[in-house]
């Protein structure tokens, strides 16, 4: 139709390209959490997965979601579905509010993605029924770093996906 | 130059209006999926299962972890282990070269010991005279064949004489501060009043400036000598000592137009030899 649509990727390749983050975001946030030894993990996949909700709410698909939520709930030793039912809210509610989301500043995007961290965490605590200071002190401590690292995610995420599509 | 509009227009044609894949119709049954799932797991412990075959699927890929240790333990205790060697390799070689240079320090020792002996019983025959030592410092060819030696005493006179384990070797050429020049007794210079040990005849003999090598002076052709008579000297004129063997009698010579023979006397007395000389009045 016109030159650009030459340059773009088929939105199978899209479609592959958005699943391998999210299972190489799994991984690392498995391998970061064997590493930490910590009880709560930092939600890497969770992250990556708001952003490609908000940034191509069309490519990303359930499979993906559920497979990287399992992928999670396998590896972590939680019950299956437990990763799976809070993506799947993620997903929907960043899809929802994705024209929203993408008109706030970065800073702005931190703090939403901070608060979205906090409750992740929260459903975690109470599903683990492990209520101690130092868990608490744990929450805190992700739920900055999560929003610190948003803008990295979101950047790193943002370069590969322009770089997908229109090879610049 | 419409390339950026174009873009913008595809991207919010592709973006902002997009409904997005998680409509409410999907996003209702994958929950319940989820959940039959999560009561899959709670009632046959599904995940249990999943995570036994999944283990036993990676297990590849979790042994490269220890496997990559072990490949790096092996290769670096392979390369510790070379290298400890050849540090210990260095170790003994700085050893042994240190164990050499201490045996010729000793064999050095042990060589001047001998002389300092040989020259020690040498200077028994001296009876009361005083005796100096001196060390040698240094061995000249040109222009005159000379020895330099060190003494820490000033009680050498010019009238000495020198000897080293051979014997006597030469005499006082120059006197330094703390060092003495030694000329060769094979010096054509210098002449020596010998005898024929054998026959006891007076004879001189002086040098020939070749080392070992000392010529008879005006012997008569009706004279005393056969080859490998012994030469010593006889202490005339007093500025030799008495007794000393200076040589034997290697060559000799007769000429048709001359009264005299011509004698060669040889020793094997080395004159650099050593490192120390003895000096003593004669």
């Amino acid at each position: 139709m016109n030159s650009l649509d030459d340059k773009k990727p088929s939105i199978f390749n899209f479609y592959f390209f958005v699943g391998i983050t999210l299972i190489i975001s799994s991984i690392v946030e498995v391998l970061l959490n064997d590493f930490l030894l910590s009880r709560l993990s930092l939600p890497l996949t969770l992250m990556t997965l708001i952003y490609w909700n908000v940034a191509t709410p069309r490519s990303i698909g359930f499979f993906w979601t559920m497979l990287s939520g399992f992928i999670l709930d396998i590896f972590l030793g939680y019950l299956l579905g437990i990763h799976v039912v809070i993506f799947l809210l993620a997903s929907y509610f960043s899809q929802r509010y994705f024209h929203r989301f993408r008109a706030l500043f970065r800073l702005q995007q931190s703090l939403i993605v901070a608060i979205i961290v906090f409750i992740y965490q929260i459903y975690f605590i109470l599903i683990s029924n492990n209520f101690s200071l130092s868990i608490i002190f744990e929450l805190l401590i992700l739920t900055i770093i999560s929003s610190l690292s948003w803008p990295i995610i979101y950047g790193v995420l943002r370069y590969l996906r322009i770089k997908l599509t229109y090879g610049q | 130059m419409f390339g950026g509009e174009h873009k913008q227009t595809d991207i919010a044609q592709t973006a902002i209006f997009t409904t997005g894949s998680m409509r409410a119709s999907r996003f209702y049954p994958a929950i319940i999926f989820t959940f039959l799932i999560m009561y899959g797991d709670y009632s046959f412990d599904l995940s249990s299962k999943i995570r036994f075959v999944s283990s036993y699927l990676f297990t590849p890929f979790t042994q490269i972890e220890y496997l990559a240790k072990d490949s790096f333990n092996s290769f670096d205790s392979y390369f510790s282990s070379q290298k400890k060697l050849s540090e210990e390799i260095n170790t003994l070689r700085n050893q042994i070269r240190d164990l050499e240079n201490q045996n010729l320090a000793l064999k050095n020792i042990k060589a001047s010991l001998n002389e300092l002996e040989e020259l020690f019983d040498l200077s028994k025959s001296f009876q009361e005279r005083e005796i100096f030592l001196g060390k040698i410092t240094d061995y000249k060819k040109f222009p005159k064949e000379l020895v330099l030696v060190e003494t820490r005493t000033n009680k050498i006179s010019k009238d000495m004489i020198a000897f080293n384990v051979f014997g006597l070797i030469g005499v006082i050429d120059e006197l330094l501060n703390n060092s003495i020049k030694i000329t060769p007794l094979h010096d054509a210079s210098i002449k020596v009043p010998a005898k024929n040990s054998r026959t006891l005849e007076n004879i001189i003999i002086v040098g020939t400036g070749k080392p070992k090598i000392f010529q008879i002076e005006e012997f008569k052709k009706n004279g005393d000598i056969k080859r490998g008579d012994e030469i010593i000297s006889s202490g005339l004129g007093g500025r030799f000592p008495e007794g000393f063997l200076l040589g034997k009698v290697t060559e000799i010579k007769e000429n048709d137009q001359s009264n005299f023979l011509l004698i060669t006397v040889e020793n094997t007395f080395d004159f650099s030899f050593g490192s120390t000389i003895l000096f003593t009045k004669p």
